[in-house]
């Protein structure tokens, strides 16, 4: 277990709201090898986003991580002053963001976006950041990098913002990206590009991932081990041929059901009914009980311990297909 | 349509737009001197009992007030594009000479202020947005809302009060001391002279930019650039100055730019009590004896001087924001 | 609809605590005034008395009790205040409606109206206005309301534009309302509040300019106000600071607390801050 580069343990991170305490990361446990590439699965809203944030440290108050630890490297991130954190940040640990549109700085050009965190972090002259941005741009498969470069977000297409995104990330050589839903503001056609330019550097630069998606096709696409998150809980967890082929949790289940129904027309809609519990009541019990198709008395009083299986893990008292 | 293009058609509107606007302007002030109970004659010449009758003859028909009001109209905006607004007959000179000896000093009080006022006021904002609901916060925030209410007249006289009466620090009134020989001195003379009128009008317009600036610092603060820019791991300053504050310059432009003619309006106040010898006084003296055709020449220069700085605004936004440049 | 509102605005503890000086400054005005023993203009005492017992605020130059004067000027001070914001709240409203609601020539019109007198400094406008027709209190509000409702209007207009396009505007529209019916009933209520907080701000400008005037000289010469006191103290401040210091005070306060109320009416009823 130590060669993990990113080992979650029991994480927590609440918003502290006027209607209440959300608990939007409850107790996440995530495991990243290396050069290993895992999917973070669910609905929006589920604390897909607000637990690769707290990974980042980049939490605004209300939000706070109560408790937990996160090791990278076998450093706990949660224990280094601001400073160091600062250093890891967009150097060792890097991010990809949802919209690139609003996640790039509408008065800067790309140019000035890219070279700042290489001179920063790689300690090289603006001239040669501003070469390594134009090679790294080129190898994204960006026509004429040295024109785009000096361009303007507003002056560039949505897959070529999401490019220049997913080229700042890996500037300085990064050991860990974090991808939130790195396609779902994109075109399709476009959506497809991009997959491909992920496993491509996956390929080439040996990184190691994590992948937030509410796409379970995205996930399949790239992901070595995926791990399906719920209310702010991990239901279950394992490498993606077996959830996919035999999901035990009746929440994976009834996520893949919905999602095959979209692929393939002639098999009936099958949609998840109800909505996920609000994070700031209290449950006792298991979260998803509401909505399961599969319940047994025992998963409204008390919350399901882990069961392990060849590997697998999943939070529930009747998993399907038992 | 090339970008180019675009950004030409934008400015030549942007241009004939205030031309229009100066237009607008003329006819207002010929219409108040037209409306206005009493002879025009009074608001070009002012007191016209001090002069001969030949003379007023002689304006009269210069200002063609004998002719039918459309006829007066084109004359009036001749004119006025001439330079032609009227004789002043307290200091027996050409408005324009009159009002172009005193905007040097104006121009001293008002940039020396407005440079404090927003070098100080953008500082402050930042850092009171950077700290939402701080001490520091609450305390910045509150000395705003007091700074934005307190008459400026009356700080005027208690700064006075405080400084030269009971400190004997700076002077309170004009802006060069007699007797005062070589040219530092005489520099060091003019600061302290400038000092209470620039103090009262900074902290009178202190309040309005860092108001401006925090507000619009909290909503740069909150958009997702400045979360990706704190991803990349830059250090807070870089993040607080370059992402964010240069999101939110506009409302600042926008202060200064669109409110001119407000913050000459307490440069009119100001310069009233202090004796500062620049274009509010002047105003103020004239309305005092009288002397229309300075008031009125006073109105439309402060008036273009407005349209001028609302058109350089917009081309700042330009300048500021790439996306309403558009060039290549 | 009005409990809520008030729940929420309670909230602001600034914007309670200018509603409560607002009230108490009027109250304060309309007491001394009934029981006031002098008028304003009125010689009550020695010159240049220093605060006491019997002339809380001191007296001026020439004798007159300063307390009373001020009781008198606040009671200008706000009375400008609200009537520019009648004059010129009225005027923003229908003009921005109007230019919001229709199309074509008139909405161009009266947009290009409100863009011009937005761009003229009113400050100096008025103090043309003033001058030439003279220094009347009449003068004085009609000159601020009529070159104040400018930014009520552009907000107004902007409301309109937006709330014209909700459904059930649309539906009263199917149904074959008339026209100025749908703007009154329909469209109106839903529109007004940003403007009503705008106009509680342009109370608050109006206050600031005729204090300035007043301060000037430049004020009604029959009304007292407390710019005029102010003024006048202006002489002689050196040997009386009692002159300028309570009555600045006094207009110190209904500024702050119009401004802290308009903020905390800002809150709750501007709906982009929530």
């Amino acid at each position: 277990m130590n060669d993990a580069v990113l080992r979650v343990e029991g994480l927590s991170t609440y918003y502290y709201t006027d209607k209440g305490v959300v608990r939007a990361v409850d107790g996440v446990d995530l495991v990243v090898g290396e050069n290993e590439v895992v999917g973070v699965v669910g609905e929006s809203g589920c604390g897909k986003s607000t637990l690769a944030a707290s990974v980042m440290r980049l939490l605004q108050p209300p939000a706070k991580i109560v408790k937990g630890s996160i090791f990278f490297r076998n450093v706990n991130l949660l224990e280094l002053p601001e400073e160091e954190m600062r250093k890891i940040r967009g150097k060792k640990i890097s991010m990809i963001f949802q919209n690139p549109a609003s996640y790039l700085n509408p008065l800067l050009t790309v140019e000035e976006q890219m070279v700042e965190s290489m001179t920063l972090h790689l300690r090289i002259s603006k001239q040669e950041a501003a070469s390594r941005a134009v090679n790294i741009l080129e190898k994204l498969g960006i026509s004429a990098p040295d024109t785009v470069i000096k361009y303007y977000p507003h002056q560039l297409s949505g897959g070529m913002k999401q490019r220049v995104m997913i080229g700042m990330a890996i500037s300085c050589n990064p050991e860990l990206v974090l991808a939130d839903e790195p396609t779902t503001a994109l075109d399709p056609t476009i959506q497809v590009q991009i997959l491909e330019q992920l496993l491509e550097l996956r390929k080439n630069l040996g990184l190691s991932m994590v992948v937030i998606t509410h796409d379970l096709g995205v996930a399949k696409a790239i992901c070595d081990k995926i791990y399906v998150m719920y209310a702010g809980k991990i239901v279950e967890e394992g490498k993606v041929g077996d959830v996919f082929n035999r999901p035990l949790h009746p929440y994976t289940y009834g996520l893949l059901e919905s999602a095959l129904s979209v692929y393939e027309k002639d098999r009936p809609a099958k949609f998840i009914d109800g909505a996920p519990p609000k994070l700031v009541e209290e449950i006792k019990g298991c979260y998803f009980a509401n909505r399961c198709f599969n319940k047994v008395d025992r998963c409204l009083i008390e919350y399901p311990h882990p069961s392990f299986k060849n590997g697998r893990k999943v939070y529930c008292w009747n998993p399907v297909g038992d | 349509m090339s970008a180019e293009y675009d950004f030409k058609s934008f400015l030549l509107i942007k241009v004939v737009r205030s031309f229009v606007m100066v237009f607008i302007i003329l006819t207002i002030g010929f219409l108040l001197i037209h409306l206005a109970p009493g002879d025009p004659i009074e608001f070009i010449l002012g007191g016209a009992g001090f002069y001969t009758p030949e003379f007023i003859a002689s304006v009269r028909e210069r200002f063609g007030l004998d002719k039918p009001i459309h006829e007066k109209f084109v004359i009036y905006v001749l004119n006025f594009l001439r330079g032609e607004l009227g004789y002043s007959y307290v200091f027996g000179l050409p408005v324009v000479e009159v009002i172009a000896a005193r905007v040097p000093p104006t121009l001293l009080l008002m940039g020396t202020q407005l440079v404090l006022v927003i070098v100080v006021g953008s500082l402050l904002g930042i850092l009171a947005a950077s700290r939402p609901h701080s001490k520091l916060d609450y305390l910045v925030s509150s000395l705003s809302v007091a700074g934005i209410s307190m008459p400026i007249f009356w700080l005027g006289l208690l700064l006075i009060f405080l400084f030269s009466v009971s400190l004997g620090l700076f002077p309170a009134q004009g802006m060069t001391s007699l007797r005062v020989t070589g040219w530092w001195e005489g520099f060091l003379d003019l600061l302290s002279h400038l000092f209470l009128p620039t103090l009262t009008l900074f902290l009178i317009n202190l309040g309005l930019v860092t108001r401006t600036v925090r507000t619009s610092m909290l909503e740069a603060l909150r958009s997702e650039f400045v979360v990706a820019a704190r991803a990349k791991g830059l250090p807070e300053r870089r993040v607080l100055f370059r992402h964010a504050f240069r999101n939110s310059l506009t409302p600042l432009i926008t202060l200064i730019g669109l409110q001119l003619g407000w913050l000459l309006s307490g440069a009119v106040i100001v310069e009233t009590v202090f004796a500062w010898p620049g274009m509010g006084r002047l105003l103020f003296t004239s309305i005092g004896s009288r002397d229309y055709p300075v008031v009125m020449g006073i109105f439309l220069l402060v008036s273009t001087a407005v349209v001028v700085s609302n058109l350089i605004t917009e081309l700042l936004y330009a300048y500021v924001d790439p996306r309403i440049r558009r060039a290549k | 609809m009005v409990r809520e509102f008030w729940l929420r605005f309670r909230r602001n503890r600034a914007a309670v605590f200018g509603v409560l000086t607002l009230a108490a400054l009027s109250l304060f005005s309309l007491f001394a005034i009934a029981f006031s023993r002098y008028g304003p203009f009125e010689l009550a005492a020695d010159p240049f008395k220093p605060p006491s017992l019997q002339h809380p605020f001191g007296t001026d130059d020439l004798g007159r009790d300063i307390f009373v004067q001020s009781a008198y000027g606040l009671a200008i001070t706000l009375m400008v205040g609200a009537a520019t914001a009648v004059l010129g709240g009225l005027i923003g409203i229908i003009v921005g409606s109007v230019s919001g609601y229709f199309r074509g020539a008139l909405a161009n019109a009266t947009t290009a109206i409100i863009e011009i007198f937005q761009s003229l400094p009113l400050f100096f406008l008025v103090l043309v206005i003033i001058s030439f027709f003279g220094s009347s209190i009449t003068n004085t509000i009609l000159a601020l309301g009529l070159t104040l409702w400018a930014s009520t209007a552009r907000i107004q207009r902007g409301q309109v534009m937006t709330v014209k396009n909700l459904t059930f505007v649309e539906m009263s529209k199917l149904v074959g309302e008339k026209e100025y019916n749908i703007l009154i009933r329909e469209i109106l209520p839903n529109s007004v509040q940003p403007s009503i907080v705008n106009i509680a701000y342009t109370a608050s400008i109006a206050i600031v300019v005729e204090s300035g005037l007043a301060f000037l000289g430049l004020g009604d010469p029959r009304m007292m106000s407390l710019g005029f006191i102010i003024g006048n103290a202006r002489l002689f401040f050196f040997q009386a600071w009692w002159m300028g210091l309570l009555p600045g005070i006094l207009l110190f306060l209904t500024i702050l607390s119009l401004n802290l109320v308009s903020d905390g009416l800002n809150e709750v009823l501007n709906p982009r801050r929530s």
